[in-house]
């Protein structure tokens, strides 16, 4: 097996990652009681991820790698700069959480590596792979969310999520076993060949599962039960983070192994993927529309917009291909930034619905920035999350299919949908007086700029949504 | 080498089916001496019959208590390093053919364990207290 | 260059607002000369370019590739069609700053969102650009909302979550429409599109509904106009200016200047329906204003009879039709604000909306009264006003190209005549209802600042209308040929 200095190359991000993993974990022990540093030190990681990715990035670089099942791609880096950019804010949040604890140190190298595990997914173009990368990335994220020892809510959440993932990651596996005894090989590439060949009936079964273990991740319904209770439970920070990262880079393999390992199966796939994504969007927004908890309503909303990018994912037909892909890594970026921001107001404020009461009067600028992070979310121009729903609206509209159209609607009535459920809170912080209650923490500063970075983020997206755009084009992957 | 012969004259898709067809069969096996036994073996219970007998004791506490945490550190330790054997093992056996690339891996690994130990180590977790 | 310095000056103008210090005398006045200064430019822009019909004069337009993959561009400009509106616009915001005498808490932010609220409208009129145009069509949406939900009445909440709720769903199913027209023609560029964009006559009219639809939310048109009379009788009366005033006008502008041009075969079978949903707002409109025991809510109902013209002259898609409805957008907003305002120094004098108590108001009152009376006659379209010259081409237009809903349409004149003149006669004719009345006085400066423009324009145009039509006919006539019509 070849490897050449090339190979190195290729695995900066992942190597950094690693390396500041071991480093903030030998910090914990080696210079105790600290919560700082290690912030400090993961926060460092991340940027550093993110700038190894850029410089790649930038330099044009690309191949494949360890006999094809590692590539680097603009694909993949434009995810790993996600995911990176994510955890750099997510630490910065959680710093001063985290050192309340005691186990800062643990925490940040749970962080970093779920990133590890994320930027590694992105890359993978090999089934077992791809699951072992998963897991990489899955397994520290059940031990963010019981990190939380002083709620009992933090520890079942993190049960719920263990049992609910162990499971899917059991059925994941069993959808990659069956086709790999189909194709008789692993690699996406020789996967796609044997599709090509039609569709036998165990091949069928074993894209149901794994389309199905891939449901279960990204809280797709419906299978996706244990979002609620493991948001809810976990820390704010971690719920944050795993539900834009994690994710992203999920959504982001599941669009290679569909197009790159089974793109002769497209008829199957779109048609399952256009049903479970209007199934998920409407699961998402009836239920958050029912929830008084700020935390709740933000973990349905997470499953709503899973259904938005999988409408996408459904339009991967005809002349949408590239359109559809486009939407996909659009929409995660910008999703990313909103989200976030949304999870870490409630860590400054609560997740109680009444705490937001006249929250314009007592604290004007988180009351602007979560208004900024609700109209984004709604999909409000020219805020982050309309350039994510017009993508997805575009590759549907481009896609010809009377399905798609049809989930395109479902586009339509869920962002109606999700207006008064987002702008209950808006209504709290403009319209109401503010009530007797605590007026919740103050926060660290790091929390409040990640906050403000993030809400100007997501109110002048527009402005790198030129180049953006012209990165996403290119760096598709068809 | 019978694998390749197989190979040559049964269709892949067939090996599968062989592979089924001897789970039933298995199954089968079981279900149908449970079944048997049941319906053949006179039952009756008394208190007697009920006790704990030879080396049995009776039980004196609630068995469902905690164990100290301690246990599973080092069972968990325990596990980790015998993988590490199990992977040193065959990698020592073929290390001639590996070369230095075998040689990098393997050290790579065994560091990662390291900094585990040393992670361990200093947290206090290899104290029994 | 200038039309995006127009554009984006009150935004900075909002920014102002917020940095000021909490001086009431002082954030008034700022607000004035903020507001002041895009219509103070959109006059100038109207003495140089637009007298002299080069308002597609290069300078006045900018054009620049903003997601290159799509075809989306910064692309804004002044035409014909837009013109008008746009000095509405600018217009209307100043006339709203000094209307706002009853806003007392949160001033600052109030101004703020008036001019973020000017932005989008200023935009829509000049977009040049689908994406930009629904880009500045939603702009619009939250400060409106802000402004209903916290200045407005006791049912304030409930009214602005509905208004934002109906009109977010129909521009949500718009940009539907236009993602499908730009991805499928390559390009969102209006100027590019052109007359249906290089698709076939199934594909138009696959696109054409949605917008279609979308657009007549935002109108509204009347099966779809139930979110409007909560949100028209909540909010305060500068709110109600731009509210009625603007707002309505970003859906028949939308009509005008995108589903009829650039979807002439998509549009042409819904063409007699929408006129006829005219013909139904101006009938419906003035049947159920005579039923209103609200003053505001008779304005409401008024202001929805007659956007009826301009969906009515806009269907009919000839060149007189088109002209009654462009301008139609224009005095319908000048007149609505007028009599949104009076009601508004009506009901802060005498404390009270009800028409049943109201009465005698014209001795008491002989400015607002007067004032009043000169809004209802032009609402009735008398002859001489500018109101008259607009539904008169709307009628005619529409006569010619669908008869049967141009007659009916004149029967809405009628009818509107009967409520209007019935208004006046309980409120500002016969006895003094009320002894309390005897102590109210007359409107104040402000109050009168505010609407004098506004008789004064109604006026001016009723007699000059050549001022806003020569404007406004090289545009409409690009649009005729653009469906092909007469």
């Amino acid at each position: 097996m070849p490897v050449t200095p090339e190979t190195f190359v290729a695995l900066i991000p992942e190597l950094v990652a690693l390396g500041f993993l071991v480093l903030v974990l030998l910090l914990g022990v080696f210079v105790p009681r600290s919560a700082a540093v290690p912030a400090a030190l993961a926060a460092l990681g991340s940027l550093a991820v993110f700038g190894s990715a850029v410089v790649l990035l930038a330099a044009g670089f690309s191949g494949e790698f360890f006999g094809g099942a590692f590539v680097v791609d603009g694909f993949a880096l434009y995810f790993k700069l996600v995911v990176s950019a994510s955890a750099f804010f997510t630490v910065l949040a959680a710093a001063r959480w985290s050192g309340g604890t005691g186990d800062a140190p643990e925490y940040m190298t749970l962080i970093l590596s779920v990133v590890a595990g994320s930027i590694l997914l992105v890359s993978m173009r090999d089934l077992f792979g791809i699951f072992l990368a998963i897991e990489l990335a899955t397994i520290p994220s059940y031990a963010m969310v019981a990190f939380d020892r002083s709620r009992r809510e933090s520890s079942e959440g993190g049960m719920k999520y263990l049992i609910t993932g162990v499971i899917a990651s059991s059925v994941l596996l069993y959808g990659i076993v069956l086709i790999y005894g189909v194709s008789g090989s692993a690699q996406l590439s020789e996967v796609a060949q044997a599709f090509s060949e039609g569709l036998s009936p165990v091949a069928l079964l074993g894209l149901v599962l794994l389309v199905s273990g891939f449901a279960f991740k990204v809280s797709a319904a419906p299978f996706h039960f244990w979002t609620p209770d493991a948001y809810q439970g976990a820390p704010t920070s971690a719920a944050a983070f795993l539900s834009v990262a994690p994710k992203a880079a999920t959504f982001a393999v599941l669009l290679r192994i569909l197009l790159e390992g089974m793109p002769e199966a497209a008829p199957a796939w779109t048609a399952v993927m256009a049903f479970i994504a209007i199934l998920t969007m409407f699961v998402g927004n009836l239920f958050a529309l029912r929830q008084r908890n700020v935390r709740r309503m933000l973990a349905y909303s997470s499953v709503a917009h899973s259904g938005y990018i999988l409408a996408a994912f459904a339009a991967l037909q005809g002349p949408a291909l590239s359109t559809g892909v486009q939407a996909v890594m659009i929409y995660s970026a910008a999703y990313a930034v909103m989200n976030l921001g949304a999870f870490f107001v409630i860590d400054l404020v609560g997740d109680d619905g009444k705490s937001y009461n006249g929250l314009l009067k007592t604290r004007p600028g988180i009351a602007l920035s979560m208004g900024v992070f609700m109209a984004a979310l709604v999909g409000l121009p020219p805020l982050s999350g309309f350039f994510g729903k017009l993508y997805v609206i575009l590759a549907g509209a481009q896609s010809g299919s009377v399905l798609v159209y049809v989930v395109v609607g479902a586009v339509v009535v869920n962002s109606v949908l999700s207006v008064p459920y987002y702008f209950g809170i808006v209504r709290n912080m403009f319209f109401e007086e503010p009530g007797g209650g605590e007026p919740g923490v103050s926060g660290s500063g790091a929390l409040r700029f990640s906050v403000y970075a993030l809400a100007v983020a997501t109110a002048l997206f527009f402005l790198v949504m030129g180049p953006l755009a012209a990165l996403v084009s290119g760096a598709g992957l068809v | 080498m019978t694998l390749g012969l197989l190979q040559q004259e049964i269709a892949y898709g067939t090996l599968y089916l062989y592979v089924g067809i001897s789970m039933l069969l298995i199954s089968g096996f079981i279900a149908f001496v449970l079944v048997l036994a049941r319906l053949l073996s006179p039952s009756s219970s008394s208190a007697t019959k009920g006790q704990n007998y030879e080396t049995g004791e009776s039980t004196v506490t609630d068995p469902w208590r905690p164990f100290p945490v301690r246990y599973y550190i080092f069972a968990l330790l325990f596990l980790i390093f015998d993988v590490e054997a199990a992977f040193l093992f065959p990698w020592a056996v073929v290390y001639g053919e590996l070369g230095l690339y075998g040689f990098v891996q393997m050290v790579i690994f065994v560091f990662i364990l390291t900094v585990g130990l040393v992670y361990e180590w200093k947290k206090g977790a290899l104290k029994w207290v | 260059m200038i039309t995006t310095i127009i554009v984006f000056l009150p935004l900075l103008g909002a920014l102002l607002m917020l940095l000021l210090p909490d001086e009431e005398r002082l954030v008034r006045y700022a607000a004035l000369g903020v507001a002041a200064v895009p219509l103070v430019l959109v006059l100038f822009v109207y003495f140089r370019f637009g007298l002299g019909g080069n308002l597609d004069s290069s300078s006045l337009s900018q054009n620049f590739t903003w997601i290159e993959s799509l075809g989306v561009g910064y692309r804004v400009g002044l035409d014909g069609l837009g013109f008008g509106m746009f000095f509405l616009a600018a217009l209307l915001t100043l006339i709203a700053v000094a209307a706002s005498w009853d806003i007392t808490s949160n001033l600052k932010q109030y101004y703020a969102m008036l001019f973020v609220a000017e932005v989008g409208m200023l935009g829509v009129f000049a977009a040049q650009d689908l994406i930009l145009f629904y880009i500045f069509f939603e702009i619009t949406l939250v400060p409106m909302y802000l402004m209903v939900g916290i200045w407005g009445d006791q049912n304030r909440r409930a009214a602005a979550i509905k208004f934002f709720i109906y009109t977010f769903f129909g521009s949500t199913v718009m940009l539907a429409g236009f993602l499908a027209f730009g991805i499928l023609a390559g390009t969102f560029s209006i100027a590019d599109l052109g007359a249906g964009g290089g698709l076939g006559s199934v594909a138009q009219v696959a696109i054409a509904a949605p917008v279609l639809f979308g657009l007549l939310i935002k109108v509204p048109a009347v099966p779809l106009h139930s979110w409007l009379l909560d949100v028209y009788v909540s909010s305060p009366i500068s709110t109600n200016v731009v509210l009625s005033g603007v707002l309505p006008k970003l859906g028949t502008f939308g009509i005008i200047k995108i589903a009829l041009p650039l979807l002439p075969q998509g549009v042409e079978p819904f063409l007699p329906y929408v006129a006829a949903l005219g013909v139904i707002n101006i009938v419906y409109g003035a049947f159920v204003a005579f039923l209103q025991p609200d003053l505001k809510a008779l304005v409401a109902y008024s202001s929805i009879g007659t956007l009826g013209f301009i969906l009515l002259g806009a269907a009919a898609g000839n060149a007189v039709g088109l002209n009654g409805a462009v301008m139609q957008q224009v005095t319908h907003g000048l007149y609505s604000a007028l009599l949104f305002i009076l009601v508004g120094v009506i009901a802060s004098k005498t404390g009270t909306r009800r028409i049943a108590e109201l009465g005698g108001l014209a001795a008491r009152m002989p400015w607002a009264s007067g004032l009043l009376a000169l809004g209802a006659l032009a609402a009735m379209g008398l002859p001489g006003l500018a109101v008259f010259v607009s539904e008169f081409m709307s009628i005619m237009g529409g006569y010619e190209a669908f008869p049967v809903q141009g007659v009916l349409a004149t029967l809405g004149i009628v009818l509107s005549a009967m409520y209007l003149l019935y208004m006046l006669a309980r409120t500002i004719f016969g006895p003094i209802e009320n002894p309390a009345y005897e102590e109210i006085g007359d409107a104040g400066p402000a109050a009168l600042a505010a609407v004098v423009p506004l008789a004064a324009l109604l006026v001016i145009l009723g007699i000059l209308p050549g001022l806003l039509i020569n404007v406004q006919q090289p545009a409409v006539q690009a649009v005729v040929a653009a469906i092909g019509g007469s």
